[in-house]
């Protein structure tokens, strides 16, 4: 049974790869929405940040598509990190599903994939 | 403005926003504000121009100050440094008092009886507004030299008069600066140079340098305005807006707040981890940490905006007022819409009382210990907002809400099945087509074992207990909670799970709907998907 009558928070969350051609520098999640979104909904990315410094974790769709950019401030909070909200416009999700590319940037650094320690989870929250 | 006699101005204040702070609470009614005396303009309009004009003349003033004066600029900046919430629910009202009493000490210094500080609406202008790479509103411009041209001439200027400052700091503000971590002078100093005694060995790190030489003061430059892509996007509508859509100042349980964590102090990390709301955690760190250079100098160090003495750019005032702002626009879309737009009741008078105890005010005088409901209204400091980015998400809806908000309902727990009793008049506004207060029920069931054939359980609302199978044709139906992956446990992670799940509009479930009571049994449980028996461990029901 797939349908779930859900208008508010249901956060499922697949931390594997789930496309064949994800690029090695960029961990690739795929998220799944309970239900087509409805009118007035939005959707939100929570991402876990941990200890980062002042390194900005990039988050795009499959297609390249920006979601957002996320940088600690201070540092006391950079050493923290933290749970940022990203809103997801509806056009970035396609058949309830939503799959996010993750990198960490570094000025003077290529861009590379997070490790788990610095990206520690994805969910989707639908408000 | 006029006072009773006999009523200091501040003792009417104090009157007046104790009464505001009253009426806040209700969702009815809007906060009282005073008529602003003055206005924040956007920078780049003919008001903000001239602000911007008094606001130079004032910076100039305060670079010239003794180290050891309470308005000398760089100790202005200290204030932050050593007070600054971030990351947590008084990040918006923290700020506005800081700004504000700043304000009357330009207003005062400027000899400008109209100031008020301009904001930079970067959702409109992604880039630096040129006049503030003119003179001293650049933290780079030749006046801030004989202050900062290096590390050591800044220490030898500023540390003797600012360990004369700490030596003379009350009990509870040492207590505030060791919740903080700043047990010692020298251990906040490290901010300051950004010495990292942890590191192996000891050095500086200069990432975390809070200081900035006066070359290396800011990064973006009058040829390099602009913000890059992704900090542009950061500060446009796409993410602004959604920002300002959340209709709690805190929600604990979705976490779509307003407002970052909840936190026992303003200086205090959260016990678990920091839930940063889209407004702080995105344009707000992304434009601070851009014009700083975060992205483009490698290693550090970065300008005065990346780090805890942001105020030394002046541009910090403009980019804080737009924020601020931003709050104001959030507040009076939630008064439209009926909504609260402060902690809930059980929340408001610890949020409320939080002491703020490094302000200083125009006369050169140390505040005192404020409080964080002293900062609510912008009538504190008798401002208002020229109108700016993120206006239109303020409409009147079709009707306010109504009574049948109601409270979450704990369900009694027997045999896994929960039961409890809800107001009649929620259920019927729960039942209507447009809704504006839906019920929604958090439902906790164990996660499944590795051995567990049963991934997906559906939730069924009102279901005699012969039905133990029921998909979305029922009218007992409310939805299915799946677990998707592995089901490895992983380490630190509960062994239950909670989801939300919307009541069913179906008055099927409501079986006692019509008997004409003020409240109804309702009962839940959770079963797996294709037939058998409840694993409910608790249900909670609430309105959105």
């Amino acid at each position: 049974m797939v349908a779930v009558a859900s208008a508010v928070v249901l956060a499922f969350v697949v931390m594997q790869a789930a496309q064949p051609a994800a690029p090695t520098h960029v961990r690739e999640v795929t998220l799944a929405l309970p239900h087509a979104l409805r009118p007035g909904e939005t959707v939100w990315l929570l991402v876990e940040v941990g200890a980062i410094g002042h390194d900005q974790v990039r988050l795009t769709t499959q297609d390249g598509r920006l979601l957002g950019s996320l940088s600690a401030y201070g540092a006391g909070s950079g050493q923290a990190g933290g749970t940022y909200t990203v809103p997801v416009p509806a056009e970035d999700l396609g058949d309830a599903r939503l799959v996010v590319r993750v990198a960490v940037m570094r000025a003077g650094v290529a861009q590379r994939a997070p490790t788990t320690e610095e990206v520690k989870s994805l969910r989707l929250v639908v408000r | 403005m006029s006072t009773a006699p006999g009523t200091t101005r501040r003792t009417f204040l104090k009157t007046s926003l104790a009464t505001a702070g009253t009426v806040a609470l209700s969702r009815r009614f809007a906060l009282a504000q005073a008529p602003a005396k003055y206005r924040r303009y956007n920078v780049t309009s003919p008001g903000g121009q001239k602000a911007l004009a008094s606001y130079a003349e004032a910076v100039k003033i305060m670079l010239k100050l003794p180290a050891d004066h309470p308005h000398n600029w760089f100790r202005n900046a200290f204030v932050h440094l050593m007070d600054c919430p971030h990351g947590n629910w008084w990040f918006y009202v923290w700020h506005r008092g800081y700004v504000g009493l700043f304000e009357e000490t330009v207003r005062k210094l400027s000899g400008d009886p109209t100031f008020a500080f301009p904001y930079w609406d970067w959702s409109v202008l992604p880039q630096i507004p040129d006049a503030m790479f003119d003179g001293v509103l650049t933290p780079t411009d030749a006046a801030f030299e004989p202050f900062t041209k290096d590390i050591d001439t800044f220490t030898a200027y500023i540390q003797p008069s600012l360990k004369k400052y700490w030596d003379g700091l009350n009990h509870d503000q040492r207590g505030q600066l060791d919740n903080r971590g700043y047990k010692s002078f020298e251990l906040m100093w490290n901010e300051v140079t950004g010495f990292n005694p942890k590191l192996d060995p000891p050095r500086v790190d200069p990432e975390n340098m809070a200081f900035a030489k006066t070359s290396g003061a800011r990064y973006l430059s009058r040829s390099n305005p602009k913000l890059d892509a992704d900090v542009t996007f950061n500060c446009s509508a796409k993410v602004v807006y959604p920002g300002l859509l959340p209709t709690s100042f805190f929600d604990p349980i979705t976490e779509i707040s307003f407002n970052s964590s909840k936190t026992s102090s303003h200086n205090t990390p959260p016990p678990d981890r920091t839930v940063f709301s889209t407004l702080e955690g995105q344009p707000h760190n992304s434009t601070h940490n851009y014009i700083g250079g975060v992205g483009n100098i490698p290693g550090g160090p970065y300008g005065n905006m990346t780090n805890n003495l942001s105020p030394v750019d002046p541009l910090f005032f403009l980019h804080h007022s737009n924020m601020d702002r931003l709050w104001d626009v959030w507040t009076r879309k939630q008064q439209v819409l009926g909504l609260p737009y402060l902690p809930e009741e059980a929340d408001f008078k610890s949020w409320g009382s939080e002491p703020f105890l490094f302000f200083v005010n125009a006369e050169g005088e140390q505040v005192g210990a404020s409080y964080a409901k002293d900062y609510i209204s912008t009538s504190r400091f008798q401002y208002d907002y020229e109108p700016g980015f993120g206006e239109a998400v303020i409409k009147r809806p079709k009707r306010l809400l109504s009574a049948a908000q109601m409270a979450p309902v704990k369900g009694v727990l027997k045999g896994n099945s929960a039961t409890m009793m809800l107001s009649a008049g929620a259920i019927k506004n729960h039942l209507a087509d447009d809704a504006d207060s839906p019920l929604i029920a958090l439902v906790t069931l164990p996660r499944p074992t590795e051995a567990s054939p049963n991934r997906d359980f559906d939730v069924l609302v009102g279901a005699p207990e012969s039905v133990t199978d029921a998909g979305p044709e029922s009218p007992y139906y409310a939805g299915t909670v799946a677990f998707f992956g592995g089901m490895m446990h992983m380490p630190g992670m509960s062994e239950d799970a909670t989801f939300l799940v919307p009541l069913p509009k179906k008055a099927q479930a409501f079986k006692g709907l019509g008997a004409g009571s003020g409240s109804v049994a309702v009962s839940i449980r959770v079963v797996p998907s294709g037939g058998g028996r409840s694993v409910l461990k608790a249900a909670t029901v609430r309105a959105l």
